[in-house]
Protein backbone atom coordinates (compact mmCIF):
# COMPACT_ATOMS: atom_id res chain seq x y z
CA UNK A 1 0.00 0.00 0.00
CA UNK A 2 1.77 3.23 -0.92
CA UNK A 3 0.09 6.77 0.00
CA UNK A 4 -1.63 7.35 -2.35
CA UNK A 5 -3.53 3.98 -1.86
CA UNK A 6 -3.83 5.40 1.27
CA UNK A 7 -5.77 8.88 0.26
CA UNK A 8 -7.89 6.70 -1.65
CA UNK A 9 -9.15 4.26 1.04
CA UNK A 10 -9.63 7.49 3.00
CA UNK A 11 -11.81 9.40 1.15
CA UNK A 12 -13.80 6.24 0.33
CA UNK A 13 -13.73 5.69 3.91
CA UNK A 14 -14.38 9.00 4.75
CA UNK A 15 -17.76 9.01 2.83
CA UNK A 16 -19.01 6.34 5.66
CA UNK A 17 -19.62 8.94 7.74
CA UNK A 18 -22.34 10.13 5.46
CA UNK A 19 -24.34 14.09 6.11
CA UNK A 20 -24.09 15.49 9.40
CA UNK A 21 -27.81 15.92 11.21
CA UNK A 22 -30.02 18.62 9.45
CA UNK A 23 -30.55 20.21 13.06
CA UNK A 24 -26.95 20.98 13.94
CA UNK A 25 -27.06 24.52 14.43
CA UNK A 26 -29.89 24.23 16.71
CA UNK A 27 -28.02 21.00 18.75
CA UNK A 28 -25.48 23.75 18.82
CA UNK A 29 -27.52 26.38 20.25
CA UNK A 30 -29.13 24.51 22.68
CA UNK A 31 -26.09 22.68 24.30
CA UNK A 32 -24.84 26.50 24.55
CA UNK A 33 -28.14 27.43 26.18
CA UNK A 34 -28.12 24.33 28.56
CA UNK A 35 -24.54 25.35 29.66
CA UNK A 36 -26.20 29.24 30.26
CA UNK A 37 -28.98 27.45 32.19
CA UNK A 38 -26.17 25.75 34.24
CA UNK A 39 -23.71 28.67 34.44
CA UNK A 40 -26.94 30.44 35.92
CA UNK A 41 -27.79 27.90 39.04
CA UNK A 42 -24.13 27.58 39.67
CA UNK A 43 -24.48 31.76 39.81
CA UNK A 44 -27.54 31.20 42.35
CA UNK A 45 -26.06 28.61 44.09
CA UNK A 46 -22.48 29.74 44.14
CA UNK A 47 -24.27 33.13 45.98
CA UNK A 48 -25.99 30.63 48.42
CA UNK A 49 -23.11 29.17 49.24
CA UNK A 50 -21.52 32.33 49.41
CA UNK A 51 -23.54 33.11 52.01
CA UNK A 52 -23.37 30.15 53.51
CA UNK A 53 -20.32 30.14 53.63
CA UNK A 54 -19.39 33.25 54.95
CA UNK A 55 -21.76 32.08 57.61
CA UNK A 56 -19.74 28.47 57.93
CA UNK A 57 -16.25 30.50 58.16
CA UNK A 58 -17.73 33.23 61.41
CA UNK A 59 -18.55 29.49 62.77
CA UNK A 60 -15.83 28.67 62.32
CA UNK A 61 -14.30 31.73 64.36
CA UNK A 62 -16.33 31.17 66.76
CA UNK A 63 -15.18 27.30 67.26
CA UNK A 64 -11.69 28.29 66.86
CA UNK A 65 -12.31 30.38 69.77
CA UNK A 66 -13.66 27.81 72.01
CA UNK A 67 -10.16 25.89 70.74
CA UNK A 68 -11.50 23.39 68.00
CA UNK A 69 -10.24 23.67 64.78
CA UNK A 70 -13.03 23.89 61.97
CA UNK A 71 -10.74 23.79 59.13
CA UNK A 72 -10.18 20.24 60.39
CA UNK A 73 -13.65 18.97 59.73
CA UNK A 74 -16.68 18.72 61.79
CA UNK A 75 -16.79 16.59 64.58
CA UNK A 76 -19.42 14.25 64.36
CA UNK A 77 -19.39 13.72 68.01
CA UNK A 78 -20.48 17.03 68.48
CA UNK A 79 -24.05 17.85 69.57
CA UNK A 80 -25.81 17.75 66.61
CA UNK A 81 -29.81 17.30 65.89
CA UNK A 82 -28.68 14.22 63.13
CA UNK A 83 -31.80 13.23 62.31
CA UNK A 84 -32.26 16.86 60.89
CA UNK A 85 -29.24 17.14 59.55
CA UNK A 86 -29.52 13.92 57.84
CA UNK A 87 -33.02 15.39 56.75
CA UNK A 88 -31.56 18.89 55.14
CA UNK A 89 -28.75 16.94 53.40
CA UNK A 90 -31.33 14.60 51.83
CA UNK A 91 -33.29 17.59 50.95
CA UNK A 92 -30.58 19.82 49.82
CA UNK A 93 -29.46 16.30 47.20
CA UNK A 94 -33.61 16.51 46.17
CA UNK A 95 -33.68 19.96 45.34
CA UNK A 96 -30.34 19.20 43.32
CA UNK A 97 -30.22 18.00 39.99
CA UNK A 98 -30.48 14.40 40.90
CA UNK A 99 -28.91 11.84 38.51
CA UNK A 100 -30.22 10.53 35.75
CA UNK A 101 -28.75 7.96 33.39
CA UNK A 102 -29.73 9.90 30.32
CA UNK A 103 -27.42 12.28 31.24
CA UNK A 104 -24.68 10.35 31.12
CA UNK A 105 -23.04 8.20 27.87
CA UNK A 106 -22.90 4.88 29.61
CA UNK A 107 -26.99 4.40 31.36
CA UNK A 108 -26.78 1.70 33.59
CA UNK A 109 -30.33 -0.13 33.91
CA UNK A 110 -29.18 -1.43 37.57
CA UNK A 111 -27.24 -0.90 40.48
CA UNK A 112 -25.32 -4.08 39.37
CA UNK A 113 -23.20 -2.34 36.51
CA UNK A 114 -21.67 0.43 38.82
CA UNK A 115 -20.00 -2.93 40.74
CA UNK A 116 -16.04 -3.18 39.03
CA UNK A 117 -17.15 -6.98 38.19
CA UNK A 118 -19.00 -5.38 35.15
CA UNK A 119 -17.45 -4.29 32.43
CA UNK A 120 -18.30 -2.40 29.30
CA UNK A 121 -17.22 -3.29 25.69
CA UNK A 122 -17.31 -0.37 23.63
CA UNK A 123 -17.75 -0.28 19.86
CA UNK A 124 -14.01 0.42 19.11
CA UNK A 125 -12.75 -2.37 21.83
CA UNK A 126 -11.82 -0.11 25.06
CA UNK A 127 -13.03 -1.61 27.96
CA UNK A 128 -14.53 0.36 30.76
CA UNK A 129 -15.92 0.22 34.57
CA UNK A 130 -18.10 3.06 36.19
CA UNK A 131 -16.60 2.61 39.26
CA UNK A 132 -13.14 1.47 40.98
CA UNK A 133 -14.14 -0.10 43.86
CA UNK A 134 -17.64 -0.50 46.16
CA UNK A 135 -17.37 0.00 49.86
CA UNK A 136 -19.73 0.07 52.80
CA UNK A 137 -18.46 2.79 55.67
CA UNK A 138 -19.87 5.70 57.26
CA UNK A 139 -18.33 9.67 57.29
CA UNK A 140 -16.64 10.25 60.10
CA UNK A 141 -16.20 14.25 59.49
CA UNK A 142 -16.27 16.49 56.62
CA UNK A 143 -13.56 19.34 55.74
CA UNK A 144 -13.74 22.11 53.38
CA UNK A 145 -11.59 21.25 50.31
CA UNK A 146 -10.45 23.40 48.01
CA UNK A 147 -12.24 26.58 45.87
CA UNK A 148 -11.58 26.90 41.74
CA UNK A 149 -12.21 30.18 39.95
CA UNK A 150 -12.44 29.10 35.55
CA UNK A 151 -11.91 32.21 33.45
CA UNK A 152 -13.69 31.31 30.14
CA UNK A 153 -11.48 33.67 28.11
CA UNK A 154 -8.45 32.58 29.33
CA UNK A 155 -9.55 28.75 29.51
CA UNK A 156 -7.74 28.49 32.66
CA UNK A 157 -8.58 27.59 36.36
CA UNK A 158 -7.18 29.26 39.13
CA UNK A 159 -7.44 28.25 43.02
CA UNK A 160 -8.66 30.41 45.16
CA UNK A 161 -9.40 30.75 48.78
CA UNK A 162 -12.38 28.47 50.10
CA UNK A 163 -14.46 31.49 50.76
CA UNK A 164 -13.63 33.72 48.18
CA UNK A 165 -16.46 35.21 46.16
CA UNK A 166 -14.68 34.54 43.14
CA UNK A 167 -15.37 30.34 43.33
CA UNK A 168 -17.47 29.09 40.78
CA UNK A 169 -17.23 25.21 42.63
CA UNK A 170 -15.56 24.15 45.79
CA UNK A 171 -14.83 20.57 46.97
CA UNK A 172 -15.52 19.11 50.53
CA UNK A 173 -13.15 16.33 51.76
CA UNK A 174 -14.97 13.53 53.44
CA UNK A 175 -13.39 11.10 55.78
CA UNK A 176 -14.90 7.53 55.85
CA UNK A 177 -14.27 4.51 58.25
CA UNK A 178 -14.43 1.45 55.87
CA UNK A 179 -16.22 -1.51 57.66
CA UNK A 180 -16.64 -3.57 54.51
CA UNK A 181 -15.00 -3.69 50.83
CA UNK A 182 -17.24 -4.82 48.46
CA UNK A 183 -15.51 -4.80 44.86
CA UNK A 184 -12.13 -3.26 43.95
CA UNK A 185 -8.81 -2.67 45.57
CA UNK A 186 -9.19 -0.62 48.58
CA UNK A 187 -6.97 -1.54 51.73
CA UNK A 188 -7.20 1.19 54.21
CA UNK A 189 -9.49 1.25 56.88
CA UNK A 190 -10.12 5.11 56.34
CA UNK A 191 -10.21 6.67 52.81
CA UNK A 192 -10.84 10.32 51.95
CA UNK A 193 -13.99 11.16 49.29
CA UNK A 194 -14.40 14.00 47.66
CA UNK A 195 -17.80 16.04 47.20
CA UNK A 196 -18.98 19.14 45.67
CA UNK A 197 -19.26 21.58 47.97
CA UNK A 198 -21.47 24.09 45.80
CA UNK A 199 -24.82 23.51 47.24
CA UNK A 200 -23.96 24.05 51.10
CA UNK A 201 -21.20 23.32 53.23
CA UNK A 202 -22.49 23.31 56.34
CA UNK A 203 -25.42 21.10 55.11
CA UNK A 204 -23.18 18.36 54.11
CA UNK A 205 -20.58 18.45 56.57
CA UNK A 206 -23.11 17.97 59.00
CA UNK A 207 -25.54 15.73 56.84
CA UNK A 208 -22.79 13.44 55.48
CA UNK A 209 -21.94 11.92 58.76
CA UNK A 210 -25.33 11.84 59.99
CA UNK A 211 -26.73 9.63 57.03
CA UNK A 212 -24.76 6.26 58.83
CA UNK A 213 -24.04 3.55 57.15
CA UNK A 214 -23.37 3.96 53.28
CA UNK A 215 -22.65 2.20 50.42
CA UNK A 216 -20.13 4.26 48.18
CA UNK A 217 -19.52 3.18 44.19
CA UNK A 218 -15.94 4.72 44.10
CA UNK A 219 -13.89 5.96 41.80
CA UNK A 220 -10.27 7.25 41.59
CA UNK A 221 -8.19 9.52 39.36
CA UNK A 222 -10.88 12.66 39.40
CA UNK A 223 -9.65 15.08 37.46
CA UNK A 224 -11.86 17.42 39.93
CA UNK A 225 -9.56 15.76 42.62
CA UNK A 226 -6.26 15.84 41.25
CA UNK A 227 -5.05 18.45 43.11
CA UNK A 228 -4.53 15.18 45.54
CA UNK A 229 -4.47 11.87 43.59
CA UNK A 230 -5.10 9.44 46.49
CA UNK A 231 -9.36 11.10 47.17
CA UNK A 232 -12.24 8.90 45.76
CA UNK A 233 -14.61 10.32 44.06
CA UNK A 234 -18.53 8.98 43.93
CA UNK A 235 -19.76 7.97 40.72
CA UNK A 236 -21.81 9.84 38.41
CA UNK A 237 -20.89 13.23 39.98
CA UNK A 238 -20.98 12.17 43.40
CA UNK A 239 -24.93 11.05 43.36
CA UNK A 240 -24.29 6.68 43.21
CA UNK A 241 -24.10 6.64 47.09
CA UNK A 242 -26.26 4.66 48.69
CA UNK A 243 -27.88 4.76 51.95
CA UNK A 244 -28.37 1.30 54.58
CA UNK A 245 -31.58 1.22 56.20
CA UNK A 246 -32.35 -0.41 59.29
CA UNK A 247 -33.68 -3.29 57.46
CA UNK A 248 -30.76 -3.60 55.18
CA UNK A 249 -32.81 -1.59 52.51
CA UNK A 250 -30.67 -0.01 50.27
CA UNK A 251 -32.11 3.83 48.98
CA UNK A 252 -30.34 6.30 46.14
CA UNK A 253 -30.98 10.24 47.63
CA UNK A 254 -29.46 11.62 45.13
CA UNK A 255 -31.05 9.82 42.22
CA UNK A 256 -34.03 10.94 40.27
CA UNK A 257 -36.82 8.49 41.55
CA UNK A 258 -37.35 6.61 38.76
CA UNK A 259 -34.01 5.53 38.02
CA UNK A 260 -33.56 4.85 41.98
CA UNK A 261 -36.35 2.27 41.72
CA UNK A 262 -35.25 0.71 38.20
CA UNK A 263 -31.49 0.66 39.74
CA UNK A 264 -32.59 -0.75 43.04
CA UNK A 265 -34.78 -3.64 41.50
CA UNK A 266 -31.95 -6.23 41.29
CA UNK A 267 -30.72 -5.57 44.23
CA UNK A 268 -32.76 -3.45 46.58
CA UNK A 269 -30.62 -4.57 49.95
CA UNK A 270 -27.15 -4.88 50.97
CA UNK A 271 -27.03 -8.28 50.97
CA UNK A 272 -28.52 -8.92 47.26
CA UNK A 273 -25.79 -6.23 46.58
CA UNK A 274 -23.09 -8.14 48.29
CA UNK A 275 -24.10 -11.04 46.26
CA UNK A 276 -23.88 -9.56 43.04
CA UNK A 277 -20.62 -8.25 43.74
CA UNK A 278 -19.25 -11.97 44.43
CA UNK A 279 -20.52 -12.95 41.03
CA UNK A 280 -17.72 -13.53 38.36
CA UNK A 281 -16.92 -10.31 36.24
CA UNK A 282 -19.26 -10.23 33.54
CA UNK A 283 -18.78 -7.93 30.15
CA UNK A 284 -21.73 -5.74 28.84
CA UNK A 285 -21.43 -4.54 24.99
CA UNK A 286 -22.41 -1.18 24.70
CA UNK A 287 -23.15 0.65 21.54
CA UNK A 288 -25.47 3.62 22.55
CA UNK A 289 -23.93 7.37 23.28
CA UNK A 290 -25.67 10.33 24.85
CA UNK A 291 -27.61 12.59 22.56
CA UNK B 1 -22.99 36.13 19.35
CA UNK B 2 -25.44 38.83 17.53
CA UNK B 3 -27.70 37.91 15.21
CA UNK B 4 -25.50 38.70 11.95
CA UNK B 5 -22.82 36.40 14.02
CA UNK B 6 -25.12 33.72 14.30
CA UNK B 7 -26.48 33.57 10.52
CA UNK B 8 -22.53 33.52 9.97
CA UNK B 9 -22.06 30.64 11.81
CA UNK B 10 -25.26 29.13 10.69
CA UNK B 11 -23.63 29.42 7.44
CA UNK B 12 -20.79 27.71 8.06
CA UNK B 13 -22.42 25.05 10.00
CA UNK B 14 -23.87 24.20 6.99
CA UNK B 15 -21.07 24.54 4.47
CA UNK B 16 -18.95 22.70 6.30
CA UNK B 17 -20.23 20.21 8.64
CA UNK B 18 -20.55 17.13 6.18
CA UNK B 19 -16.30 17.84 5.64
CA UNK B 20 -16.26 18.04 9.32
CA UNK B 21 -17.88 15.39 10.33
CA UNK B 22 -15.93 13.06 7.98
CA UNK B 23 -12.60 14.28 9.41
CA UNK B 24 -14.35 13.54 13.15
CA UNK B 25 -15.46 10.04 11.38
CA UNK B 26 -11.69 9.14 10.56
CA UNK B 27 -10.71 10.18 13.85
CA UNK B 28 -13.00 8.52 16.14
CA UNK B 29 -13.97 5.30 13.41
CA UNK B 30 -17.13 5.87 15.21
CA UNK B 31 -20.52 7.85 13.45
CA UNK B 32 -21.99 8.97 17.03
CA UNK B 33 -18.66 9.36 17.97
CA UNK B 34 -18.06 11.54 15.32
CA UNK B 35 -21.23 13.73 15.52
CA UNK B 36 -20.89 13.81 19.24
CA UNK B 37 -17.09 15.40 18.20
CA UNK B 38 -18.31 17.89 15.73
CA UNK B 39 -20.96 19.15 17.79
CA UNK B 40 -18.31 19.30 20.63
CA UNK B 41 -15.86 21.06 18.62
CA UNK B 42 -18.62 23.36 17.27
CA UNK B 43 -20.03 24.33 20.40
CA UNK B 44 -15.97 25.53 21.50
CA UNK B 45 -15.84 27.57 18.43
CA UNK B 46 -19.53 29.12 18.68
CA UNK B 47 -18.24 30.15 21.49
CA UNK B 48 -15.21 32.45 20.20
CA UNK B 49 -16.79 32.82 16.76
CA UNK B 50 -17.60 36.61 17.31
CA UNK B 51 -14.04 36.87 17.76
CA UNK B 52 -12.83 35.08 14.38
CA UNK B 53 -11.30 37.92 12.87
CA UNK B 54 -11.79 35.98 9.60
CA UNK B 55 -14.88 33.83 9.50
CA UNK B 56 -13.85 32.71 5.69
CA UNK B 57 -10.43 31.10 7.50
CA UNK B 58 -12.57 29.14 10.27
CA UNK B 59 -12.47 25.27 8.73
CA UNK B 60 -9.15 25.27 9.79
CA UNK B 61 -9.46 26.64 13.55
CA UNK B 62 -12.56 24.44 13.66
CA UNK B 63 -10.49 21.41 12.52
CA UNK B 64 -7.66 21.90 15.00
CA UNK B 65 -10.70 22.29 17.64
CA UNK B 66 -12.44 19.00 16.31
CA UNK B 67 -8.24 17.45 16.78
CA UNK B 68 -7.29 19.02 19.90
CA UNK B 69 -10.46 17.74 21.54
CA UNK B 70 -10.23 14.04 19.82
CA UNK B 71 -7.47 14.11 21.33
CA UNK B 72 -8.55 14.94 24.98
CA UNK B 73 -11.35 12.44 24.74
CA UNK B 74 -8.85 9.81 23.62
CA UNK B 75 -6.73 10.35 26.82
CA UNK B 76 -9.51 9.70 28.72
CA UNK B 77 -11.28 6.62 27.04
CA UNK B 78 -7.76 5.26 25.85
CA UNK B 79 -6.92 1.82 28.17
CA UNK B 80 -4.67 -0.83 27.50
CA UNK B 81 -3.27 0.07 24.04
CA UNK B 82 -0.21 -1.55 23.62
CA UNK B 83 2.62 0.00 21.36
CA UNK B 84 5.66 -1.42 19.54
CA UNK B 85 8.56 0.22 17.88
CA UNK B 86 8.49 -3.01 15.43
CA UNK B 87 8.86 -1.36 11.85
CA UNK B 88 7.58 -3.61 9.37
CA UNK B 89 10.76 -4.11 6.40
CA UNK B 90 8.34 -3.95 3.63
CA UNK B 91 4.41 -2.90 2.77
CA UNK B 92 1.36 -5.27 1.94
CA UNK B 93 0.69 -6.79 -1.49
CA UNK B 94 0.21 -3.47 -3.40
CA UNK B 95 -1.59 -2.46 -6.30
CA UNK B 96 -5.03 -3.90 -4.90
CA UNK B 97 -7.53 -1.77 -3.44
CA UNK B 98 -8.34 -0.94 0.64
CA UNK B 99 -11.79 -2.38 0.88
CA UNK B 100 -14.17 -0.19 1.55
CA UNK B 101 -13.75 0.02 5.84
CA UNK B 102 -10.35 -1.35 6.15
CA UNK B 103 -8.50 1.85 6.52
CA UNK B 104 -11.14 3.63 8.91
CA UNK B 105 -10.68 0.35 10.96
CA UNK B 106 -7.14 -0.21 10.62
CA UNK B 107 -6.61 3.32 11.94
CA UNK B 108 -8.06 2.18 15.16
CA UNK B 109 -4.82 0.82 16.03
CA UNK B 110 -3.00 3.87 16.06
CA UNK B 111 -2.23 6.17 18.97
CA UNK B 112 -4.30 9.37 18.93
CA UNK B 113 -1.83 11.78 18.04
CA UNK B 114 -0.40 9.53 15.37
CA UNK B 115 -3.91 8.75 13.85
CA UNK B 116 -4.59 12.52 13.71
CA UNK B 117 -1.42 12.89 11.92
CA UNK B 118 -2.58 10.57 9.34
CA UNK B 119 -5.50 12.17 8.74
CA UNK B 120 -4.64 15.52 8.38
CA UNK B 121 -1.21 14.59 6.00
CA UNK B 122 -3.01 12.02 3.79
CA UNK B 123 -7.24 12.44 4.04
CA UNK B 124 -7.04 16.26 4.63
CA UNK B 125 -3.54 16.82 2.26
CA UNK B 126 -1.96 19.38 4.62
CA UNK B 127 1.53 19.78 4.18
CA UNK B 128 3.93 18.59 7.53
CA UNK B 129 4.39 22.27 8.54
CA UNK B 130 0.34 22.94 8.89
CA UNK B 131 -0.50 19.67 9.86
CA UNK B 132 2.59 20.85 13.13
CA UNK B 133 0.60 23.82 13.19
CA UNK B 134 -2.49 22.27 13.68
CA UNK B 135 -1.96 19.99 16.27
CA UNK B 136 0.67 22.39 17.92
CA UNK B 137 3.70 20.06 18.16
CA UNK B 138 6.84 19.92 15.55
CA UNK B 139 7.54 19.39 11.94
CA UNK B 140 10.02 16.50 13.26
CA UNK B 141 7.71 15.10 15.42
CA UNK B 142 4.76 15.10 12.17
CA UNK B 143 7.51 13.55 10.39
CA UNK B 144 8.17 10.67 12.60
CA UNK B 145 4.33 10.15 13.38
CA UNK B 146 3.67 10.00 9.76
CA UNK B 147 6.50 7.27 9.29
CA UNK B 148 5.20 4.96 11.99
CA UNK B 149 1.91 5.77 11.64
CA UNK B 150 2.15 4.51 7.59
CA UNK B 151 4.21 1.38 8.84
CA UNK B 152 2.08 0.23 10.91
CA UNK B 153 -1.09 0.96 8.36
CA UNK B 154 1.09 -1.24 6.01
CA UNK B 155 0.92 -4.18 8.56
CA UNK B 156 -2.79 -3.34 9.44
CA UNK B 157 -3.66 -3.30 5.51
CA UNK B 158 -1.78 -6.26 4.61
CA UNK B 159 -3.28 -9.71 3.32
CA UNK B 160 -2.89 -11.70 5.88
CA UNK B 161 0.60 -14.12 5.61
CA UNK B 162 -1.29 -17.72 5.10
CA UNK B 163 -3.77 -15.43 2.35
CA UNK B 164 -0.31 -14.75 0.56
CA UNK B 165 1.11 -17.95 0.98
CA UNK B 166 -2.04 -19.37 -0.50
CA UNK B 167 -1.93 -16.95 -3.54
CA UNK B 168 1.97 -18.07 -3.99
CA UNK B 169 0.30 -22.03 -4.11
CA UNK B 170 -2.10 -20.97 -6.23
CA UNK B 171 0.00 -19.35 -8.98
Amino acid sequence: MNTDELREALRRDAELAGLPPTDLVHRVAGRRSRRRRLTGVVGCVLAIAVAVVGVSVLDGVREQDRGVDAAAGVDVETEVDVEAAAAAYRESLANGSGSSAASYAIGPESLTEFLPNTTYLVRNGTRTTLTDAVVVGHVTSVSPGRAFHYDDDEHSTTEVPFDDSRAMWRTAHAEVAVTEVLGGQVREDTIVVGFGAGRSFDVLAAGLPALGDLVFFLQSGSAVYDYEPGIWSVAFDGSVLAEVESDGRLTLPAVEPYWAEQWLTQTPTLDSLRAAAQQPARIVPFETLED
Amino acid sequence: MTMDSEAGFADFVGQWSPALLRVAFLLTGDRGLAEDLLQTALLKTSRRWSKLADHRAAYPYVRRVLVTTYASWRRRHRVGEVLTDQLPEHGGAGGEPVPTGRAVAALDALPPRMRAVIVLRFYEDLSEADTAAALGCSVGSVKSQASRGLARLRVELSPPADLLMHREDAS
